[in-house]
């Protein structure tokens, strides 16, 4: 384990400074395709909030990806092609993190026919085109786990280096299919990355009051799995741990990366979070994970008018999402029985 | 070639196995051991560690595995080892697999066979012995096999791992080693959703359902000697389920008695009943009759087990009730 996470409010990363994300693997290059993707997740979501919430355009459930977006862009930047990523309910940043349209992702939530599934499954099966490596999701807490390390089995068993990575929260380590996910990856020696999304509340329940033992790590860690605790607001510690992770993954040496981080909001977008102490709130949104990368960007010789530019096109492709999503029409009712 | 139930369903394994190197196996005690009741004995030794694998004692990471794999494009055989196990990976199997191409909008499907058994008459208990289809029968997007006899099981089988969809395979391991019958050596599938008339009659149409065939074939051979002849039919598969075939036997023996080792609430057995009214009640002589235990859990006691279970005499009893 790279650091004891038993108390993840006084979690302490070491800061990773630019001249340091070489050291890594990463170039000048990746870090502004990561931060491109996290300002767009961003952006995607506030805009699906507005349209949940103020609005009241889009109704149902979901759940946003507000004040977890380091975590998503950077691990998927280790992907290789065919590598598959497995995700949940909150799976907007990691559809937009993996290059799904923006279109289609939005068409998606507005169950319209242009959607990711036609706008036949909606906001929380968003990460779905294979061959964009975007495999599928469930809106049950951890049952992609051991599917997960059935896709890992196949790729193991065709023997073509690639791996599977399934993303969840923290809530999800409470349910049966993570250890008994987690053991049959560990038995069968399969090349699954499992990366925990932790943002220290499972729904409205603070997770470290329902954590037997306190760490998710080392749950981890007690099933075989090798740990690695990253500062999940921190796109080079969480690109770190993925790029640490992965040549141990591919060999199939499985692999959790505990990212400890915070929503910025609630469970889902109607959920005001009020069971949340302010103090805490506050001390979180300090610590706002896309400011973080600017601070860095701009020491590292970026300008705050490429920032912009950045900000602007993200913006656009959010607005261009929406009249896309609009303007789409839904699918005829007959067509469902073709997927059943 | 003359085989028990257990050969024949090993030799559909090993069959497609040897033409499909995507065929996996992965269960408890399905390697090393070849199974608890020896079902899957020495393909570990014909078809290597890879294909043949022993799992922990976790069901619902089989059926989830099952479901991964076959997205993939493997064709794993799961085997859960006894049939009251399988709720465990009941949430894998309706909320997951048998939702993938539903979720994906026909991108992915996760054809995969989940093998179980039922073992009730072998004095296991009461969670070991229970038999209840219409759990999953009420899937959609999934395939229901109750294999009943050595050659049908064999096609139903292949034709399972040949779908495009989930197969749930329900064995009734009473029959696994009590009697053969002549087995095809050749490649056959036995088509899903098309019932087997296995005796032809014209008094009465008995329905009987996995363990019940062989049983009902035996009391139909009685009910002959009394001068009641018996049409029985195996549905081989519940969901689809053929109600066309049970139908036509009914308009024409005006008669239908259905037995199913199933408590009788919520059964199977309620559904044929019921789609046999909707169809058509003109022809119905008598009102419909359903066979099934009683409602208690099964017990073990040989004795007590003997007495909750159906046998040919209570199907002959149900029949001549019917006759009357």
């Amino acid at each position: 384990m790279e650091v004891e996470s038993a108390k993840i409010d006084e979690i302490n990363v070491p800061t990773i400074l630019p001249a340091e994300y070489g050291s890594f693997g990463l170039t000048r290059e990746k870090v502004l395709s990561i931060y491109k993707r996290m300002v767009l997740i961003r952006e995607f979501e506030k805009t699906a909030e507005d349209l949940y919430v103020t609005r009241g355009v889009l109704g149902g459930l979901s759940h946003l990806y507000l004040g977890e977006e380091a975590i998503a862009p950077s691990v998927v930047s280790v992907m290789k092609p065919g590598d598959m990523v497995l995700g949940t309910y909150r799976g907007h940043g990691h559809a937009l993190a993996l290059g799904i349209e923006p279109n289609k992702v939005m068409a998606e939530l507005y169950g319209k026919e242009g959607g990711v599934a036609r706008g036949v499954a909606g906001s929380m099966h968003v990460i779905m085109d294979p061959e964009k490596g975007a495999l599928y999701s469930t809106a049950i807490v951890g049952s992609h786990i051991p599917i997960a390390v059935g896709v890992a089995y196949a790729m193991k068993f065709y023997g073509n280096g690639n791996m599977a990575i399934a993303f969840f929260g923290d809530g999800t380590v409470n349910i049966g299919a993570f250890a008994e996910g987690l053991n049959m990856a560990w038995y069968l020696k399969v090349p699954v990355l499992f990366v925990v999304e932790n943002n220290q509340y499972a729904e409205y329940t603070k997770t470290s009051n329902t954590l037997g033992g306190g760490s998710i790590a080392k749950r981890a860690e007690a099933l075989g799995v090798r740990a690695l605790v990253a500062y999940g607001n921190d796109a080079f510690s969480v690109y770190r741990a993925a790029a640490l992770a992965e040549a141990d993954v591919r060999k199939g040496r499985p692999v959790l990366i505990e990212a400890v981080t915070y929503r910025m909001k609630g469970h889902n977008p109607y959920d005001m979070a009020s069971y949340r102490p302010q103090d805490e709130v506050a001390h979180w949104l300090d610590r706002d994970p896309i400011k973080l990368m600017e601070s860095r960007l701009l020491s590292d010789g970026l300008k705050e008018d490429d920032l912009k530019a950045i900000l602007d096109w993200a913006k656009k492709e959010v607005e261009e999402a929406v009249e896309y999503a609009e303007k789409d029409g839904v699918l005829p009712f007959d067509a469902l029985y073709g997927f059943v | 070639m003359e085989m028990n139930l257990a050969e024949a369903i090993r030799e559909a394994l090993e069959e497609e196995m040897a033409k499909n190197e995507r065929v996996i196996i992965i269960g408890e005690d399905v390697a090393a051991a070849g199974g608890i009741m020896g079902v899957t004995k020495g393909l570990l030794e014909k078809f290597g560690p890879e294909r043949v694998i022993d799992s922990p004692i976790s069901e619902i990471a089989l059926a989830g595995f099952g479901t991964g794999a076959a997205m993939m494009g493997l064709r794993p055989v799961v085997e859960i080892m006894y049939m009251d196990f399988t709720p465990l990976a009941l949430e894998q199997l309706m909320n997951q697999a048998a939702q993938v191409k539903f979720i994906s909008a026909g991108k992915l499907t996760a054809p995969f066979v989940l093998r179980t058994q039922y073992s009730l008459g072998r004095h296991n208990g009461p969670q070991h012995s229970q038999f209840f289809p219409s759990f999953f029968a009420n899937i959609v997007g999934i395939n229901v096999a109750l294999p009943s006899r050595p050659k049908s099981a064999k096609g139903l089988l292949k034709q399972g791992l040949r779908s495009d969809r989930p197969t749930v395979f329900i064995e009734p391991s009473y029959h696994y080693f009590d009697y053969t019958e002549d087995v095809p050596q050749d490649d056959y599938v036995v088509p899903f959703g098309r019932a087997e008339v296995v005796r032809r009659g014209k008094d009465l149409t008995i329905v009987a359902l996995s363990r019940l065939v062989p049983e009902a074939l035996a009391a139909a051979e009685e009910l002959e000697k009394k001068g009641i002849s018996a049409e029985v039919i195996d549905p081989l598969t519940v969901r689809p389920l053929d109600v066309k075939t049970i139908a036509d036997s009914v308009s024409k023996t005006g008669r239908l008695l259905i037995a199913s080792d199933e408590h009788s609430q919520a059964s199977v057995a309620s559904e044929i009943a019921a789609d046999v009214y909707e169809l058509d009640l003109a022809f119905l002589k008598k009102p419909i009759r359903r066979l099934h235990p009683p409602e208690v859990h099964v017990p073990t006691s040989p004795a007590l087990e003997e007495e909750y279970m159906i046998d040919q005499e209570s199907l002959i009893r149900a029949a001549e009730e019917l006759m009357r």
